[in-house]
């Protein structure tokens, strides 16, 4: 049981600082032990207006996924915060800037008249308090944080180790917004009674102290450089660029290179070329990148080339809504291509696993040389959260078959047919292992053919290979909730998942017969635990932010199943509320 | 799936007196493929293949260490009839491809190997990337003027207002000047050879290989299959010119205005030195250990 | 009139929320705002010295209306805001913090605050209070240390708060004020039963006397009077009767004396503004005279008269009923409060 659940938002303008002030909450709320998890929106526009919101859920235990509903709103700006206020709980507390800028405002610019009963309205003179600790009104934010922190009984220690951490580059600016964030913690201390229960007090730290605060896309990038990868050739592209820019700095120190190209196909003809001479390289971009590699894909698979693709999906089709999450790239994920092109597709969950799975990725395609397809997503990417972790081993950082120095002798064959499905593969800089590799279909000698009995063979090699790294790799799905048989299951995938999950848990916990699947790694599958899981269930419904089911169209591919939707196109990620809701209006439905 | 077959040797090789007398005479042996090249007889690109195992073999690189990287036509055959690790890519896609193998691999030769469609159409976006990234490979743009692999389509270098399978009534399109396209992206070797002087373009392969950077050289090569009319040995033999002894290939000015010049040289047109890709990431690595 | 009018109540008590559920009743159109610079929701203070003893109560179990009553009813409710000003020709209220709310019809019942004798008025930040819920919460989370405390001139709010803290062994120092015991009706003669009834029920009592000086000592304050003498307490409670809360009206242009100066419709000296409750003095025709009343029945009585009128009517205001307060068996009249009695099965 959770002692404590609850989303803070900070909503200004752009230029406010919001977000800084939000980074600087989530930090210190790590720092002090609790679970987090935080997602902000941006304005659309690159400068000047537009709505900005910090939005961070806390916890004492781990958190997946978003409440949806938010308990203490900071607005730095009435008038965008009043949008907020549908989504606040009846009893949310609002601190906000009683004492602003301009001489008189009227009714639909000041969020105090539009509070709910239940609500509590707090007032700090965020502008006039900057104004007089730092000679601005640039530190509002920082004020308002320091009101915050008094009211909620944060460690202000830890708060101002945040502030040191994120404005080390300028001594002096820390010094200022240090000012403004007692400025608030003061006011506070003088002026305001607190009427409301909640607390971010937390005594125990030690608990959360090996955490690091990490957004999908660092731990990618984490993961890609413990993996030993040493070329990232990449095109701008939101919301990947971020993996881009960190290894920009980072992969070079590990002896590697990152490439800005002019196009994703550069991109993944770049990754192409070095994989193909043996060095681990992986690109990463969004939807509308993707469908430029296709055929890229489809090469790396008949010339049995390890690459790694990240695809961070955003709301699509074409180019979409760019700066929204969706999950709707899964058929182009699975499918995109000519022909009989089948590949490795992983989706991980949270940002430890955004982690393991892009080192894994750089090892499954070395050791099946295929391609293996990395969907994450924007909310995945852009949300931070506390992980741990864990270091790759040794023995995953080169998976390259070599042929023995028998088989060279003998007579090297790159394209040989194999029991498993993979050919020894040497790497140029080798004598006599001389290959051609093409996106022709060759035989066994690499010439182009076109015969049936050698199309029939090879394409039958290029699925064992799935078949093998299943049998030897691919971790099977794992299930949570009730045990045994359920009235209702739930499956689902990405980052929808940490909602299911849960969801599941809350109904489960409440005595309800609900159970839930997790599956990491969506082709190969291993079918025996997803028919279990299927059979034990009286029904089973699947929510994933697309509108036409790409999951649960997949997993009917494969059982025949009807599987109840819990399709949305909502442009924001699915919420445990959400699916918790579902989940009740399923059982309470009388057949 | 079936167990390996046993190992058999393709339908076509040399007896083996000739082989031994080839490989004692010159190294070509070390570079060609037991496969035959399946161009058409009296196709250029035959030359270019002898240039370039002649160039290896003097500069003494051997085939273990060669990459050649091929688009899609008939260029793209190119890596099946040689000895020595070959990726027949996609179309208009060898640069990327050679440029991602040459920069994680350094110690490797790469070729890319490219065709007048495919260098210059559906790959002409790579073409100023690779120039001014200066990567350390050498590429060749075979240009017969025509799409000779799907039998005789327009291409990108077709002149203006010829007939071909796709043009019955003449090609309305301009055709592009790829030395000229080369030298402006900023290439920093830049030369045309064509399939007449064997020789000259051994050597300017040879001087391509040795340079230090992005080597670009712009092949003429007749078609004797689909084209009847245009670039044939004859009409190139007219042509074609030496770049003047007064060239010099260090001034880009100049290079520019022979490669607009309506004759058609023949020979280095540019040549200089500047950090390649490698190197600029190469400090980077440096730079970030620093700091 | 095609557009709902926008009725703004200033106050969130007895006669506020009366006023609100009756308006409302009325005239289901009508948009209906409550401000009020209180903390805490609409409570009874009777209940607040019980709540202040008992570690369990808490504050919201003291509201009256639970706050989704205000959602049901669509009236909006603005806690912990401040009205600084009126401006009647623009038929607008500001507010502290810099918003202004455009009103169509005003109703001003922002009760009683506690009285300040000059002589205090420069030691305030020093005594403590006991008229609101968050006067309330605020002693009550300082309660522990609290083992003497001293009421400064005497009401009945602090016999309120006597009646609740003696069983806890507090002690308890009336000094009380010559002239007054608000709200009873007073002469000498009650004056002398009152201080007996005080003294019988173990609190010490300094008659006839004033607090001059609150000072800090230690941990402690020290209370000197005009007459000499020094008491050591931990709280010094401000108790010298509450007084209608009408300062932040200043020049409006509302005709003010005591409280808001209102005919028997409870109509103040502007058209579409009405007063009622106990900042309100009224005009009774039977008295032919104005008098401010206390107590929360008068004050509903009020709200849900003048809300009649504030929608058309032309109800006139009824003089209340004396009421009676009981001290350790002994009785006292006083206009306004009902019923209180200072005994412990209370």
């Amino acid at each position: 049981m959770r002692k404590i659940d609850l989303t803070v938002e900070i909503c200004g303008s752009a230029g406010d600082g919001t977000l800084a002030a939000g980074e600087i909450l989530t930090t210190t709320l790590a720092f002090q032990g609790f679970h987090v998890l935080s997602f902000d929106s941006y304005p659309a526009e690159i400068r000047g207006f537009g709505k900005c919101v910090a939005h961070v859920r806390v916890s004492d235990q781990p958190v997946h996924s978003l409440s949806g509903t938010v308990d203490i709103l900071i607005s730095l700006d009435d008038s965008y915060s009043i949008q907020q206020l549908p989504t606040l709980q009846p009893e949310a507390v609002v601190l906000f800037d009683n004492q602003p800028l301009a001489p008189v405002l009227e009714e639909d610019q000041c969020i105090a008249g539009h509070l709910g009963p239940g609500m509590i309205l707090y007032g700090a003179p965020f502008h006039e308090l900057s104004q007089q600790a730092t000679a601005s009104g640039r530190s509002r934010n920082l004020v308002a944080l320091g009101a915050f922190a008094a009211l909620f009984e944060m460690n202000l220690e830890k708060f101002l180790e945040s502030l040191r951490q994120k404005f080390k580059r300028k001594p002096r600016v820390v010094d200022e917004v240090a000012a403004a964030f007692n400025a608030g913690v003061d006011y506070v201390a003088g002026n305001v009674l607190k009427l409301d229960e909640f607390s971010f007090r937390r005594d125990q730290e030690s608990e959360t102290a090996a955490y690091e605060l990490l957004t999908g896309n660092e731990a990618a990038a984490r993961g890609a450089i413990d993996a030993g990868c040493k070329l990232y050739a990449g095109y701008p592209i939101t919301p990947t660029t971020k993996i881009m820019e960190i290894l920009s700095e980072e992969l070079p120190r590990h002896g590697g290179i990152v490439a800005q190209v002019e196009d994703e196909i550069s991109a993944i003809g770049m990754v192409s070329g070095a994989a193909a001479v043996g060095v681990r390289a992986m690109t990463g971009t969004s939807g509308p990148g993707l469908c430029l590699m296709t055929e890229f894909i489809g090469w790396d698979i008949m010339a049995e080339v390890p690459v790694v693709i990240i695809d961070s999906q955003r709301g699509g089709p074409a180019t979409g809504l760019p700066t929204k999450t969706e999950q709707s790239d899964l058929y182009m994920a699975l499918f995109a291509g000519n022909g009989d092109a089948p590949r490795i597709v992983v989706a991980p969950t949270n940002a430890g696993e955004c982690h393991y799975w892009v080192a894994e990725a750089l090892y499954l395609a070395e050791k099946f040389q295929v391609p293996v397809i990395i969907l994450m997503d924007l909310f995945l990417s852009n949300r931070n959260e506390n992980v741990i972790l864990k270091p790759v081993p040794q023995e995953k950082l080169r998976a390259n078959l070599f042929p023995t120095p028998e088989e060279l002798a003998k007579g090297y064959l790159r394209q040989a047919l194999s029991e498993r499905g993979v050919s020894p593969r040497t790497l140029p800089g080798t004598e006599n292992g001389y290959w051609v590799i093409s996106g022709l279909e060759q035989d066994i000698y690499g010439t182009p053919v076109y015969d049936a009995k050698n199309h029939t063979n090879m394409t039958e090699k290029r699925f064992t290979k799935l078949k093998t790294a299943l049998a030897e790799d691919i971790p099977p799905a794992t299930r949570f909730g009730c045990e045994g048989k359920a009235d209702l299951g739930v499956m689902s995938w990405g980052s929808t998942t940490g909602a299911a999950i849960e969801a599941v848990e809350r109904a489960a916990a409440e005595g309800r017969k609900v159970a839930g699947l997790k599956q990491l790694v969506l082709n190969p599958f291993h079918r025996e635990p997803v028919a279990r899981f299927l059979d034990d269930c009286k029904q089973v419904l699947v929510p994933e932010l697309n509108r036409g089911g790409q999951f649960a169209h997949w997993m009917g591919m494969h059982f025949s199943r009807e599987f109840l939707r819990m399709n949305q196109v909502t442009a924001r990620p699915i919420t445990h509320t959400e699916i918790y809701n579902e989940i009740r209006k399923v059982l309470e439905q009388k057949p | 799936m079936s167990p390996e077959p046993p190992i058999g040797k393709p339908e076509l090789f040399y007896e083996e007196e000739e082989i031994a007398h080839a490989r004692q005479v010159r190294g070509v042996l070390d570079y060609r493929s037991e496969r035959l090249p399946t161009w058409c007889p009296g196709c250029g690109y035959f030359g270019v293949e002898t240039a370039l195992f002649d160039t290896l073999h003097e500069l003494k690189i051997p085939a273990k260490d060669t990459v050649v990287v091929s688009g899609i036509g008939c260029v793209g055959r190119f890596p099946f009839f040689m000895k020595c690790y070959g990726i027949h890519a996609l179309h208009g896609r060898a640069l990327p491809v050679a440029t991602g193998a040459k920069l994680v691999r350094p110690e490797l030769t790469v070729f890319a190997m490219v065709g007048d469609g495919d260098g210059l159409g559906i790959g002409a976006g790579h073409f100023p990337h690779a120039a001014r990234r200066n990567p350390d490979l050498t590429c060749i743009l075979f240009d017969n003027n025509i799409y000779g692999l799907t039998k005789g389509q327009t291409s990108p270098t077709t002149p203006h207002l010829q007939v071909t399978n796709s043009h019955p009534y003449g090609n309305p399109d301009n055709p592009l000047n790829a030395v000229l396209m080369a030298l402006v992206y900023g290439a920093t070797f830049v030369a045309r050879g064509w399939a007449g002087r064997p020789k000259d373009l051994q050597l300017l392969i040879a001087e391509a290989v040795k340079h230090r950077g992005f080597s670009f050289i712009h092949f003429l090569s007749p078609c004797v299959t689909f084209d009847k009319v245009n670039l044939l040995y004859s009409n190139l033999e007219q042509q074609t010119q030496p770049l003047p002894k007064r060239h010099d290939y260090t001034n880009l000015e100049q290079a520019i205005a022979r490669a607009r010049d309506p004759e058609l040289f023949v020979g280095l047109f540019y040549r200089t030195e500047r950090p390649t890709y490698a190197d600029q990431m190469h400090s980077y690595g440096e730079r970030g250990e620093k700091s | 009139m095609a557009e709902a009018l926008h009725f703004v109540i200033v106050g969130n008590g007895p006669a506020g929320n009366e006023a609100a559920a009756a308006l409302r009743g009325q005239d289901p159109k009508a948009r209906i705002t409550i401000i009020s610079a209180a903390a805490t929701h609409y409570l009874r203070p009777e209940k607040l010295a019980a709540f202040l003893v008992q570690p369990r109560h808490r504050l919201k179990d003291l509201y009256i209306h639970p706050y989704p009553w205000y959602e049901e009813q669509r009236i909006q409710l603005r806690l912990n805001q401040t009205v600084n000003r009126i401006a009647p020709e623009q038929k607008y209220v500001y507010l502290n913090h810099k918003e202004r709310v455009r009103y169509d019809r005003l109703l001003l019942v922002t009760g009683a605050r506690p009285r300040v004798p000059e002589r205090l008025a420069s030691l305030s930040s020093l005594l403590t209070r006991f008229a609101t819920g968050a006067d309330a919460l605020l002693l009550k989370r300082g309660i522990a240390r609290v083992k003497h405390m001293t009421m400064l001139g005497g009401d009945c709010i602090a016999l309120e708060l006597a009646q609740a803290l003696l069983p806890q062994g507090v002690r308890l120092t009336f000094i009380l004020d010559e002239y007054r015991f608000w709200p009873l009706e007073f002469d000498e003669g009650v004056k002398k039963r009152l201080a007996d009834s005080l003294e019988k029920k173990g609190i010490e009592v300094v008659r006839d006397d004033l607090a001059v000086s609150v000072e800090p000592a230690s941990d402690e304050l020290l209370v000197k009077t005009r007459g000499g003498k020094e008491v050591k307490t931990d709280r010094a409670c401000l108790s010298s009767g509450m007084v209608p809360a009408v300062d932040f009206l200043g020049s409006a242009g509302i005709d003010t004396q005591l409280g808001v100066l209102v005919d028997d419709h409870l109509q103040t000296s502007q058209p579409d503004i009405w007063a009622a409750g106990e900042c309100a003095q009224v005009y009774y025709s039977e008295l032919k005279d104005y008098r401010c009343s206390t107590g929360s029945v008068n004050a509903e009585q009020q709200g849900r008269l003048v809300a009649q009128n504030m929608l058309g009517a032309k109800e006139t205001v009824k003089l209340p009923e004396p009421g009676r307060v009981t001290i350790a068996g002994e009785h006292f009249t006083t206009y306004g409060w009902k019923g209180f009695s200072l005994d412990e099965k209370d």
